[in-house]
């Protein structure tokens, strides 16, 4: 045998080492994520209810159709939209402002990032049905009002009112994420360009304008549009806090899918919406790469 | 003109005292409310009264044949374990390999992964379901497993084949030299050195297993006997919503242990986010 | 480096094994265990988990066969049913839903056993002649039930047979201090209207679903009068804006508590007011109002109660059959469900409490026993999801809608999923 042949035999069985080694991730990823992905596409394209007695039956685009004209989703993707919009500036605003109080690292401030974040680890459906109990009709919060004289807040039970107290308790739940991840930001400016900000008689504004900002900036429109896609399928909260009511007006895209669509055995009609949701998900995620390669070419031609 | 400092910092600390405690009413109100019937709740739910305090509720909502909450601590934990482990397993093999063969093949490989990041879970899960059931795991624990892990796959090798990157190739070179195979190289050498950010991988897949709802929800379904946290706290309350005897001591069971362990391990859930966040 | 190499091998052994050992917990297949049972019921207030029990225990200490009782994942069985039939991991038995042209398929058709003659309503619910569903008694829908204390203090010496009358009562019931009407979110918004709109609507368009069906009547032009008397008490402050959101059972709550004066429920409130004890004031009740013209009482709104189907890929039908004929035959099994949620049979020697006698002649006194909601057997709706979507509507009278909007909004839903 010649050198250069064992050599190409090694090569070869190197390869297959190699892509031996990267199988199992593809085979899960694959076969639980994309698999999906593309029945959902599938899917979308026919009519079934889902049951194995029934075959898909082609449709074309009537489904997308659907989708676009009937109000019910329509709704709900407005729903979803002011969610994610709202939802993402909120927190973002809020995490932002308190990473800039509490970026020093001491006890008091520590105990402050422990109250802000936990609410994150009691799980978002806990969290819906707690505040249910504190902002129900007959609720705590609405007993003690009533209690002291004053007419009861309709928190869930006026439609805008329900939309926006999800929202809020949306943020209240996730706007501690955003903080560690602000104040990890804060700790990359570099001190030196603080200080010397400072000794040339800049005030605290200037400071946060010349020079916190610029470099927090590209972290902060990441952040955003990061928050606004978590945001997008947003569901839990929806189960635990509103249930999709009063008259449908807290119901999400992603609770008409599985909690609308799906039971009505609209196995087709649900999927197009998962499609739909994807997509807008796809546009999203394109625009973060972009700013964030854009933002990166910006370091590095500053740096 | 500017505020003294003095000034400003009472302020600063003033004004986060006030939110913390804003933040922590809604737990004030569970903690005490666990011990008081539905007509002590509703017309004094701010007051403690240890005269009437009763742990009857709490009693009730233990002995729940609906929700055990050691067992849905026991079940979701293991999901945390066994999804972590899983994905932790095939990705850094995966990463390994992606990052060290700067093939075009490779590289197209890992964006097809990285787009995955993106999808989001809840809305397929309804294909989800087709899939589970041909190959016979629908309700079935391993099924929701390997989901999650499904869910995980992305973000986990992302980041993983951006570290890996940045550890010098001299080290797998040095390894070749002395014989070792790829794998003795992974497992030996590169895998001990990727410590920082396997506990970051860890902690952020361990905190969106745990807080799932409707993969369990949907995955597990009604037939199944098993039960997270967040799937049996559903059963429990979700059609006594208004029975706040109910709905208070169970969801206090629910989450006193996370938060036992947040507040043990929170230098380490909030480190491994912030670096997440830096490197993902 | 030996550590290390422990543990990682522990990692990957673990990450191997455990869901295999677990594969073991998560058998719910059809895999066909002739010991095992599973139903799906619904749970509420009043048939709850200890409730189901205790109702299937003789059945499981006579046969050795274990029942497992399942609530459901999602808000209802209507909802995680469908879910289930989808995944092949649904249950044997399915309490509480009905049969309908898309499930029909993979239920199992019980026409031919014999004991299923002459259970309750059995030919209401068949479908093209097949009966895929049994039941055990039949629930009143159309109830309305009151304070009679509150009345007396309101000077209402005779219930309301008409709307004005209706909306005479919820006006003097306001000026005496009480809250006049009780309502609720979830699905009682939308059920409560319906309740109280059967004996008119079946007056006027008998056999309504059908009607719809064939496409000769629009449902927004049927319910569009009774949008308007609800949206006229809202209006006048005879039931709370925030009712909305409020959960049923807290409804249920405060007509007990002696707040409220009427509550138009079905037969099952009987059970929640047995289980309230004795109260501080007199409960009566009485058939809903009829438009002027029509003959009062009207037609009774009526559903089979405690309805069951058995799954037809289940593994294990024969134990499955032997359930559901105990539910629907046994003397005591029989009678552990009628008492427990307000259910009347004829032929039953149950005793019975004074207002379930009341109830009882309301319904013997309705010229015809009507098919609710969706509607029951051939006679239905050409849609799946009435029900919520219809609560959906009823709730966006609160705020947004007014009665002309909400019942086009009915139609659209309709014309979008017939």
């Amino acid at each position: 045998m010649t050198r250069k042949a064992w050599a190409g035999r090694r090569g070869r069985s190197q390869a297959a080492t190699r892509a031996g080694m990267v199988v199992p991730a593809v085979m899960i990823y694959v076969g639980l994520l994309v698999v999906p992905v593309g029945y959902a596409v599938y899917y979308s394209l026919t009519d079934y209810n889902g049951f194995p007695s029934q075959t898909p039956e082609f449709t074309g685009l009537d489904n997308y159709r659907e989708v676009f004209s009937s109000t019910d989703i329509t709704a709900a993707m407005v729903v979803t939209g002011i969610v994610a919009a709202a939802g993402a500036a909120l927190v973002n605003v809020a995490a932002l402002g308190l990473a800039l109080l509490l970026r020093q690292t001491n006890r008091f401030n520590t105990f402050g990032r422990i109250v802000m974040f936990y609410p994150h680890v009691l799980s978002a459906l806990v969290v819906g049905f707690l505040w249910q109990a504190l902002l129900g009709p007959q609720g705590v919060v609405n007993a003690m009002m009533e209690k002291a004289g004053a007419s009861s807040l309709p928190f869930l039970s006026d439609e805008t009112w329900a939309l926006w107290t999800m929202i809020f308790v949306i943020a209240w739940a996730l706007f501690g994420v955003q903080l560690v991840i602000y104040l990890a930001g804060l700790q990359t400016i570099s001190p030196d360009l603080v200080e010397a900000a400072r000794i040339d008689g800049a005030g605290r504004w200037q400071v946060f304008r010349a020079v916190t900002w610029p470099s927090l900036a590209p972290t902060v429109t990441v952040a955003i549009i990061t928050s606004c896609l978590s945001l997008l399928k947003t569901y839990d909260v929806v189960v635990s806090l509103t249930g999709g009511g009063p008259a449908g007006s807290t119901k999400t895209l992603a609770y008409n899918i599985l909690a609308v669509s799906f039971p009505e055995r609209r196995v087709g009609l649900a999927s197009a919406q998962a499609v739909v949701l994807v997509v807008a998900a796809a546009v999203l995620a394109f625009t973060v790469l972009a700013l964030r390669r854009r933002a990166e070419e910006g370091a590095e031609s500053v740096g | 003109m500017r505020t003294s400092p003095r000034l400003a910092g009472t302020a600063r600390v003033a004004f986060v005292s006030l939110l913390s405690l804003f933040m922590l009413a809604p737990m004030y109100i569970l903690v005490i409310n666990a011990f008081k019937d539905q007509q002590a709740i509703l017309t004094s739910p701010f007051t403690i009264d240890l005269g009437s305090a009763t742990t009857k509720y709490l009693a009730d909502a233990w002995s729940n044949p609906d929700f055990s909450v050691p067992y849905g601590y026991a079940v979701t934990l293991l999901l945390v374990a066994a999804v972590n482990a899983l994905s932790i397993g095939v990705c850094t093999s995966a990463a390994y390999v992606l990052a060290r063969t700067p093939t075009r093949v490779f590289r197209l490989v890992l964006m097809f992964f990285v787009a995955g990041m993106f999808v989001p879970t809840q809305v397929i899960l309804i294909p989800v379901i087709f899939v589970l059931r041909g190959l016979g795991l629908m309700g079935t624990l391993p099924g929701l497993i390997l989901f999650l892990t499904a869910t995980t796959i992305p973000f986990t090798l992302f980041v993983f084949v951006g570290f890996i990157r940045m550890l010098p190739r001299a080290l797998d070179e040095a390894a070749a030299i002395d014989g070792a195979g790829a794998q003795y190289t992974l497992w030996r050498i590169i895998f001990p050195l990727m410590r920082p950010i396997v506990a970051t991988v860890f902690i952020l897949n361990a905190l969106s297993v745990w807080n799932d709802f409707a993969s369990p929800q949907v995955i597990l379904g009604p037939g199944s006997d098993v039960y997270t946290v967040t799937t049996g706290v559903y059963a429990a309350v979700g059609a006594y919503s208004a029975d706040y005897t109910k709905v208070f001591p169970t969801l206090l069971l629910a989450v006193i242990p996370i938060l036992v362990l947040f507040v043990v391990l929170q230098r380490h859930v909030m480190s491994g986010l912030a670096a997440g966040s830096v490197k993902g | 480096m030996s550590i290390l190499r422990r543990r990682t091998a522990l990692a990957a052994g673990a990450s191997l094994l455990l869901p295999l050992a677990l594969a073991g917990c998560g058998d719910n297949s059809a895999g066909g265990d002739a010991k095992k049972v599973r139903m799906l019921v619904n749970l509420t207030d009043n048939l709850n988990q200890a409730y189901w029990e205790k109702l299937v225990s003789p059945f499981e200490k006579s046969t050795g066969i274990d029942v497992q009782i399942e609530g459901p994942t999602g808000k209802s069985v209507a909802e995680t049913f469908p879910q289930q039939l989808a995944a092949g991991t649904a249950p044997d038995v399915i309490q509480s839903i009905y049969p309908d042209a898309n499930t029909a398929p993979e239920l199992l058709d019980l026409s031919d056993l014999d004991w299923v003659d002459g259970t309750p309503m059995v030919d209401t619910y068949s479908l093209d002649g097949k009966r895929y569903v049994v039941g055990v008694g039949s629930q009143a829908q159309s109830l309305v039930f009151y304070n009679k204390t509150a009345f007396d203090k309101a000077g209402i010496d005779k219930t309301p047979t008409t709307w004005k009358e209706f909306t005479d009562a919820l006006g003097r019931l306001d000026d005496a201090g009480y809250t006049p009407m009780q309502t609720a979110g979830q699905y009682m918004t939308g059920l409560q209207l319906q309740q109280l709109f059967h004996p008119a609507l079946n007056t006027s368009h008998p056999k309504w679903q059908t009607a719809v069906t064939k496409e000769e009547l629009n449902i927004g032009d049927a319910y569009q009068p009774m949008f308007q008397h609800y949206a006229d008490w809202l209006k006048a402050g005879y039931f709370a804006k925030d009712d909305v959101g409020l959960d049923p059972s807290t409804a249920d709550g405060n007509f007990v508590a002696g707040k409220v004066g009427v509550y138009p429920n079905g037969s099952w409130f009987l059970a929640s007011l047995d289980a309230a004890g004795k109260l501080p004031f007199e409960v009566g009740v009485f058939s809903p109002p009829v438009d002027d013209g029509q003959s009062y009482p009207g037609p009774q709104g009526a559903t089979m109660a405690d309805p069951y189907m058995i799954w037809e890929g289940s593994g294990n039908v024969d134990g499955a059959k032997q359930l559901v004929k105990y539910l629907a035959t046994d003397k005591t099994a029989i009678e552990t469900q009628l008492r427990a949620d307000g259910i009347f049979r004829q032929g039953t020697d149950l005793e019975q409490s004074p207002l379930a006698t009341e109830v009882q002649a309301i319904v013997d006194k309705a010229p015809e026993l009507v098919s609710v909601g969706e509607g029951a057997g051939d006679n239905r709706l050409p849609v799946t999801g009435f029900n919520p979507k219809f609560t959906e509507i009823v709730q966006s009278l609160y705020t947004s809608r007014t009665p002309e909007q909400a019942a086009r909004a009915i139609d659209q839903w309709v014309s979008e999923n017939r």
